[in-house]
């Protein structure tokens, strides 16, 4: 034993044991128990020798050294099982290693050697990480082989193009369909997944369209599967409830695959020159309609409707208020531009606009809303398209929002994560545009009056009058076009009530449109046209599907009735595919304009409030009534918004009650139902962390500026009070003051008067300003305007600016499903915590403790540790 | 002391008696090659063959019987509870006379009864003709007493009833007192003395005495054929063999062939103008299609049954007219005058099958309600028989739907009492009494396959399927006991539950399919044969020269088919080894002795496995090249040139099933019952009849080789039936998930393809086209 023991030591190891001085020659039991006594008796030993301290804290990155806890005696062993099992990163690359740490190396790759047969006697992963490799050798070239094959005119034989369909449908339905017992689906899917992963990494609109294909592929078989085998017919109340479930699927599914027809490859088209000729260029009436919105917010807008680069005598501005208010009708006459009111209020914004229509003559309007403040590229940006294309009668560009909403700002995501319009604006309407399917959006759009005019103006029958006008114009053979260039900015809804009001707006709207005008019936429209509008409209139907899925995984765990009717292990096998390539189909089509899992908690959000206003509106058009979005309004203390998360409140018991059962089901109930219990425990608590983040979001955060600050870095000048220059840049600025950033920042009192000096193009203009604060590289001051003038050139200086939004999205991270998934699970938690801190505030401490007992336990766990292999 | 002696001596001779009981003992018989001078044929009229009156009652051979309980089906009678009771019932045939009948009980009772109160009844037919009285000596002690019983009240169904009047203590008794007991051994047995009866020759009796409802133990009839039976001959045979067949149920039948000699006891004769047994030479030219009886020359006072005609057509219609049994018939001759129309039979539509067309209620299952119902807290198990074509194509069914509609006496308890239903002793589901459930229903689903991982290796041996071709449904009820502490707890058996037959079961639906060769199929039901109930798709192929044992194999074969259908082979076909033309579109059965029959030779190649001298050779399918190539699903041919030969020890005794595509039609199936010699044949019945051995034929080969079988599934493989074409695309790719894989890529970069050009000529429509402008 001694003998073997010895040969066997003779690695660094040995040498480390020896250094902390335990007789290596000993028997294997002797042996630990004087390691053990070294290290929980004399654990400064350790200590002794710097060198080995500083490699064992490499491969312990959890454990200090020098003061050795209890919890180390878990900590320890878990630590090592780790990184026998785990290939530590990075690995070195020469394959030699040199030195002590040679022999430990040896033996770690030995350990994971042996357990790599284990993990590779899968195939599937070892093709996995063989085309792993390819693929990074040489991604180029397969891009390029792709595109080769894609034009060889092979393709070009028409007998060839149908044959294809025909096959490749066959094999599709083949493929759907097939039935699998347990093992062959694992295979299945397995393999489907790795392609997926693989593909993934090829840039490129093909490999999407690969991914689409895919999931589709995926999807269509799991509801195939849903329909063919999981329905209860033998019981009445599982079969109620499996239907109810599978509407929700189907709808989901349809929802899906009509996104993904819409959405596949976006236009993306350029702005298209004008001609040089200005003679040429038609005349354009710009309207700004107004209601109840305060001045403030309507100034802007109009300084910046004057600042648009377009001949003087071609472009007429239209203040449109339907408040009636005479501050405005002044304020229309200072700046010179035209003032209209209207003895009535009938349907509201539609009806002002129509109103306006019949005062003015211009060949195209553009349309702002009063808090959408227009670049002075806007016009030369769009009407371009219009001269080029004479069908063309609209053309409409990003809605951009330089404040926060209230997901952004209460869940502080501005900025990080792309907000909930990003995606239609982002990619849905650059995608409506390949179909010449974009609709209008109420705002920052240019429509040519005589089709305007043919359809009877601006739509009135719907509270949607934009989408519904485009509808129209569309059906008229008229065509819509998109540029996907922020031409204008303006402030988001402030409070979750207000998006909420908004958004039930639109779903009942969407929702009247699709009763009075369905895009699938009726005449003018191309098949891809209907598609696109009616997945718009079908989009907000989501109200009870998702509701239903909130609430699925009661019915078994509250009523016993078993709504997939088969195994739980078939239910995993079939769902994971269809989520898990659905998500990084939509990651990668979306990805840069919605992470993952987000639309999520936004559908969650709305789910309960916009289910009555769209069944409403689906079954009486006609009812309901235009409710103006307001904006520009504070939130002036942060609150907990009971009134709008009581819903979900509502359900979150009903899941809270379903998981409590469920404990109970796998505790007492009987043992072949656990997994299916297990199964469903784990999707109720993916619902209660989605309502969890619902719930987040209606905690309120405080907005306190009465003027937006904007993250803009232009080049600027500050003149000190003695005369002196110096150049720096802006770090944020709003119509109140601005942030300069510079390399040191003279000393300057406060209140101090200054000025800055900021470019229109190569204009200066030199705004009187006055010292709010100053830090080391940075100086807070405050405008002191004077003129109306002078606030229109710093509108033109800032907001007005062509490139202002456009490097918006810049700095933001990439979309990664799984991060996304976290990030959503964290915002749940989180809501749970906001909520038990604003109805339990003295239970803090109950949580406080919580939260760092879970941190302990989370300390215990091993970690991968950063080995630098010479 | 002495009573034990006494015991050890009946016992002794009870166990000779057996013995001797079991080998059927037939007193020693006229010899058989006696030709018939008792049996005066009149020579103008076979129909006025009358009674030979003459033969002396005392002449005939008596025998006495031995039947055990055991034997009666009863293994043993346990008598519990105060009033336990137990029978065991027996039937004597119309054609015998009961002389003298003695009952020895062997039993054992419980020490703690209490004498004279306690005592057991022993009743015939309701009439008690001894008491077993209770004495506290013999209480513990294997007793035995014997009973004469007064022949006068045997009748021809019999029911011998043990009642059980136990007491154990005189107040406050539990009626279910677990030493209330009392054990009748299945050794007990009735020895009676029977003599045959001489009836008169009338039709109207049929099918007595060649088939008597009371006689419980198999049937046995004697066909007797001239020397050499022509083919149209021996399908009159076998139409009224396979009605036999129906006639015997579970009794069973097995036939023997006479070739031109008359056997003992009551035989069935066949015979026309140019063929006929020597003996009825004497008989005048038979005019037309006939049948007659007649009285037996083999023994001078059985019956034979002549079915005649002037040629093999007639014979058919003879035949028809008696199986069919639409004619009245009386006398001793009935010439039968025109052919029976029957309607034709369509395919899967045997009166015992279970209907597939729509759903079935119970009570066409069984044969009356009573069957249905049980009695007492523990009644005894019901069961229902389900007979199903072993085709059905069940795969990724969920189940047979049962709508179970159920009766039963209100229980008090309700949380043990249950029903359990089982189907072939497999427990389906179990379901809770309730307290007011007078009316109470289920829906269930029977298992049909394992669907799951494994099950897919020996899926041809051995069936994947709960359900198989002969299946039983019980039905166990259960109630509990209401005890409510001594002295007030008077349980009365008054508890009855009753499965509906209004409950249905449903197998319409599904597609017929099944790989072939399935040799269980065809020992279970006789498939594929009996998909037309008629046989009309079936050619019987036997020898050029067929033998006793040849025709002895196909007849009982045919009674086989007959009892599964539950309808005679009425169009069933029979063939030489040269009418190949005729094997066309027929399921064959080729019956013969390898030397016998030509075609197992012709046919060499397509046979799974050949018996030749005192060798067997069986195709063994060759290990395909590499596994991938397995997993991927291209199946490897068998190869027929490569066998394993085996040559047979012992005295070279060889019998064997072989079931393989049919040469002539593809998609047509052929069973081969064949052996090294023609005596060896039987031995294919036997191992039929028994119960162990016929579960374990199955595959494609079946050796039977001294009371064993040997089965293997070798050769090629062939299907019957047609699945969904769905179900056929998706068969092949069921174990195949990469294959599938592959194909799901293929078709995505098709798509992928085809859809990119779709794509990129919209957008340049949009865009590029414009610019260009």
């Amino acid at each position: 034993m001694t003998a073997t023991t010895s040969t066997r030591m003779r690695t660094p190891w040995a040498d480390l044991i020896a250094a902390i001085g335990v007789d290596v020659h000993q028997s294997w039991p002797g042996l630990l128990l004087g390691l053990l006594r070294c290290l929980l008796l004399q654990p400064d030993v350790a200590t002794l020798n710097p060198a080995w301290r500083a490699e064992l804290a490499s491969y312990f990155p959890q454990i200090d050294f020098h003061h050795f806890r209890v919890g180390d005696v878990i900590r320890m062993p878990l630590q090592c099982l780790w990184i026998c099992l785990i290939r530590p990163t990075p690995v070195s690359s020469s394959g030699v290693i040199e030195g002590p740490w040679a022999d430990i190396t040896r033996l770690r790759r030995k350990c994971s050697n042996a357990l790599t047969p284990l993990l590779t006697s899968i195939p599937a992963l070892l093709l996995a990480r063989r085309v792993h490799r390819t693929v990074d050798r040489d991604l180029g070239r397969m891009q390029a082989t792709v595109e080769q094959y894609e034009e060889s005119s092979f393709w070009d034989r028409q007998s060839v193009r149908y044959g294809s369909f025909i096959i490749a449908g066959v094999l599709g339905v083949m493929c759907i369909t097939t039935p699998f017992n347990t093992l062959a689906q694992i295979v299945f899917v397995t393999l489907l997944w790795t392609i997926a992963m693989l593909i993934r990494r090829i840039p490129g609109p093909g490999p999407t369209l690969f991914l689409i294909v895919l999931s589709l592929t995926t999807s269509t078989r799991y509801l195939w599967w849903r329909i063919a085998y999981t329905l209860n017919w033998d019981e009445s109340l599982d079969l109620m409830w499996g239907l109810v479930l599978l509407a929700a699927e189907i709808y989901t599914w349809i929802v899906l695959v009509l996104g993904y027809v819409q959405t596949a490859w976006p236009l993306k088209r350029e702005p298209i020159a004008l001609p040089t000729d200005q003679r040429e260029w038609p005349t354009v009436d710009v309207f700004i309609p107004t209601y109840n919105e305060p001045l403030k917010v309507v100034t802007p807008t109009v300084y910046a409707a004057l600042s648009i680069d377009w001949p003087r005598d071609k472009l007429n501005i239209y203040l449109l208020d339907d408040g009636r208010r005479d501050e405005f009708r002044q304020f229309a006459e200072e700046v010179g531009i035209n003032y209209l009111r209207r003895p009535d209020n009938k349907h509201a914004k539609a009806g002002n606009l129509n109103h306006a229509l019949g005062y003015t003559q211009g060949e195209f309007i553009a349309i702002f809303d009063c808090d959408h403040i227009p670049t002075r590229s806007f016009l030369q940006t769009t009407m371009g398209w219009f001269l080029h294309e004479p069908k063309l009668a609209l053309l409409q560009t990003p809605h951009h929002f330089f404040s926060p909403d209230p997901f952004e700002r209460n869940l502080g995501l501005f900025r990080h994560v792309p907000n909930e319009g990003e995606l239609f604006y982002g990619v849905i309407q650059d995608c409506n545009d390949l179909w010449n399917a974009t609709f209008f959006c109420g705002s920052c759009a240019v429509i040519k009056r005589a089709p305007l005019l043919q359809v009877g103006g601006i739509a009135v029958e719907t509270v949607t009058e934009d989408a519904h006008t485009a509808l129209k114009l569309q059906r008229l053979g008229y065509s819509s076009a998109y540029i996907n260039l922020p031409q204008a900015a303006g402030l988001a809804t402030e409070s979750l009530s207000a998006h909420i009001g908004q958004r039930i707006r639109w779903a009942r709207g969407m929702a009247q449109i699709f009763r009075l005008d369905n895009p699938f019936l009726g005449k003018g429209l191309n098949w891809a046209q209907r598609i696109c509008y009616g997945n718009a409209m079908m989009h907000f139907l989501n109200g009870g599907p998702r509701l239903i899925f909130l609430t699925a995984p009661l019915a078994f765990l509250l009523f016993h009735a078993y709504v997939i009717y088969t195994p739980a292990v078939s239910v995993v096998l079939y769902v994971l595919p269809h989520m898990v390539h659905a998500n990084i189909t939509n990651s990668r089509i979306q990805g840069g304009h919605r992470h993952s899992f987000w639309a999520e908690v936004y559908e969650t959000v709305l789910a309960w409030y916009i289910v009555p206003p769209t069944t409403v509106a689906l079954l009486n058009p006609h009812m309901g009534k235009f409710n103006v979005t307001a904006k520009g309004g504070l939130v002036d203390k942060s609150y907990f918004d009971w009134h709008i998360s009581l819903p979900y409140m509502v359900i979150v018991g009903l899941n809270l009650i379903g998981f409590t059962v469920g404990v109970g089901r796998i505790l007492w109930g009987p043992g072949d139902e656990i997994a299916t219990t297990l199964l469903n425990m784990f999707w109720t608590t993916y619902n209660l962390l989605l309502l969890g983040a619902a719930i987040s979001v209606a905690s309120e955060t405080k907005q306190i500026r009465h003027t937006q600050r904007v993250a803009l870095k232009i080049p600027a000048i500050l003149h000190l009070p003695g005369g002196e220059l110096v150049h720096c840049h802006t770090d944020d600025f709003s119509e109140g003051g601005v942030a300069l950033a510079m390399d040191a920042a003279p000393t300057l009192k406060t209140d101090e008067t200054v000025s800055v000096s900021l470019w229109r193009g190569a204009e200066e203009y030199v705004f009187p300003a006055r010292v709010v604060g100053s830090a080391a590289t940075r100086v807070r001051v405050r405008w002191e305007l004077t003129s109306a003038e002078q606030n229109q050139a710093l509108v033109q200086c800032t907001f007005v600016r062509a490139d202002a939004w456009v490097s918006w999205s810049e700095g933001r991270l990439r979309d990664r499903p799984l991060n996304g998934l976290r990030k959503v699970m964290e915002t749940g938690v989180q809501g749970y915590r906001r909520v038990a801190r604003q109805s339990w505030p003295t239970g803090q401490l109950f949580f406080g403790k919580v939260v760092s007992g879970a941190r302990y336990v989370a300390s215990l766990l091993p970690r991968q540790p950063s080995i630098e292999v010479r | 002391m002495k009573s034990i002696g006494l015991i050890f001596f009946l016992f002794l001779i009870s166990l000779l008696a057996g013995a001797e009981g079991m080998s059927e003992s037939v007193p020693a018989p006229t010899p058989d090659s006696v030709p018939a001078p008792a049996t005066p044929s009149p020579p103008t009229d076979v129909a006025q063959a009358t009674v030979d009156a003459t033969v002396n009652p005392d002449t005939l051979p008596a025998e006495i019987r031995y039947l055990t309980f055991a034997k009666l089906g009863q293994p043993v009678l346990r008598l519990r509870s105060s009033s336990g009771r137990g029978s065991v019932s027996f039937g004597i045939r119309a054609d015998e006379l009961v002389t003298k009948a003695t009952l020895t009980l062997h039993f054992m009772y419980s020490p703690a009864l209490i004498p004279v109160q306690s005592h057991i009844k022993v009743l015939l037919n309701d009439e008690i003709f001894g008491v077993i009285p209770i004495t506290k000596e013999d209480a513990g002690h294997t007793l035995t007493q014997v009973f004469e019983i007064d022949p006068r009240f045997i009748s021809d169904f019999n029911k011998i009833v043990l009642d059980f009047v136990g007491h154990y203590t005189n107040e406050c008794e539990d009626s279910l007192h677990s030493s209330l007991w009392a054990d009748v051994s299945g050794t007990s047995e009735l020895q009676l003395s029977v003599r045959p009866v001489v009836q008169k020759n009338d039709l109207a009796k049929l099918p007595e005495p060649f088939f008597d409802a009371r006689d419980f133990t198999r049937v046995n009839v004697p066909f007797v054929f001239s020397a050499a039976p022509s083919n149209s001959t021996l399908r009159a045979a076998a139409i009224t063999a396979s009605w036999f067949g129906k006639l015997a149920t579970w009794r069973g039948a097995r036939f023997s062939a006479s070739l031109n000699h008359a056997p003992t006891g009551h035989a069935i004769a066949f015979a026309t103008n140019t063929e006929r047994p020597d003996f009825l030479n004497k008989m005048e030219p038979f005019s037309g299609p006939g049948l007659s009886i007649l009285t037996n020359p083999g023994d001078g006072y059985s019956k034979l049954l002549l079915i005649s005609g002037r040629n093999g057509d007639d014979l058919k219609i003879a035949a028809t007219a008696l199986v069919l049994g639409n004619t009245a018939m009386s006398g001793t001759h009935l010439s039968v005058t025109k052919a029976q129309q029957e309607t034709p039979r369509r395919a899967y539509d045997a009166p015992s099958w279970v209907r597939l067309d729509r759903p079935m209620k119970f009570g066409e299952l069984v044969e009356s309600p009573q069957q249905l119902q049980g009695y007492s807290h523990v009644p005894d198990v019901i069961r229902m028989n389900l007979r199903m074509p072993p085709d059905l194509f069940t795969w990724r069914s969920r189940g047979v739907p049962v709508d179970l509609r159920f009766r039963y006496t209100p229980t008090i308890r309700t949380s043990e009492s249950r029903l359990v239903t089982s189907l072939n002793d497999e427990l389906v589901q179990a379901i809770n009494l309730r307290s007011a459930g007078q009316g109470d229903n289920a829906h269930i689903r029977l298992p049909l396959q394992d669907d799951d991982l494994q099950g897919d290796e020996q899926s041809l041996l051995i069936p994947p399927f709960k359900l198989t071709a002969r299946n039983q449904m019980q039905f166990a009820f259960s109630f509990v006991y209401q005890k409510e502490g001594s002295c007030r707890d008077a349980q009365v058996e008054n508890v009855r539950a009753m499965i509906d037959p209004d409950s249905t079961i449903d197998f319409s639906g599904f597609p017929h399919y099944a790989e072939m060769p399935h040799i269980d199929f065809f020992t279970a039901l006789g498939f594929p044969f009996t998909i037309y109930a008629d046989l009309s798709q079936t050619a019987v192929i036997m020898p050029e020269r067929p033998t006793e044992p040849d025709i002895a194999v196909m007849l009982t074969l045919l009674g086989r088919m007959g009892e599964s259908t539950s309808y005679p082979a009425t169009q069933v076909s029979v063939l030489g080894p040269r009418d190949i033309t005729a094997f066309q579109n027929r399921d064959l059965l080729l019956i013969g002795s390898a030397a016998n029959q030509n075609l197992l030779t012709q046919w060499g190649e397509h046979l799974p496995a050949m018996i030749s001298g005192e060798n067997r050779r069986i195709s063994q399918p060759v290990r395909s090249v590499s596994f991938l190539y397995d997993w991927l699903g291209f199946d490897t041919e068998p190869d027929t040139t490569v066998a394993t030969q085996e040559t047979l020890r012992d005295n070279g005794q060889l019998a064997a099933v072989l079931g393989f595509e049919s040469p002539v039609t593809p998609q047509r199936s052929v069973v081969a019952v064949t052996a090294t010699t023609p005596g060896d044949m039987l031995q294919i019945l036997d191992a039929l009849d028994d119960a162990g051995l016929n579960k374990s034929m199955r595959g494609s080969v079946a050796f039977i080789h001294a009371g064993k079988v040997d089965s293997f599934l070798t050769g090629n493989t062939y299907t019957l039936g047609a699945i969904p074409f769905w179900t056929n695309v998706w068969f092949p790719l069921l174990h195949h998930p990469l294959l599938l894989a592959l194909i799901c890529v293929f078709t995505l970069l098709l798509l992928l393809y085809l859809l990119r050009r779709v794509y990129k000529a919209i957008a340049k429509t949009n865009v590029s086209d414009e610019d260009d402008e």
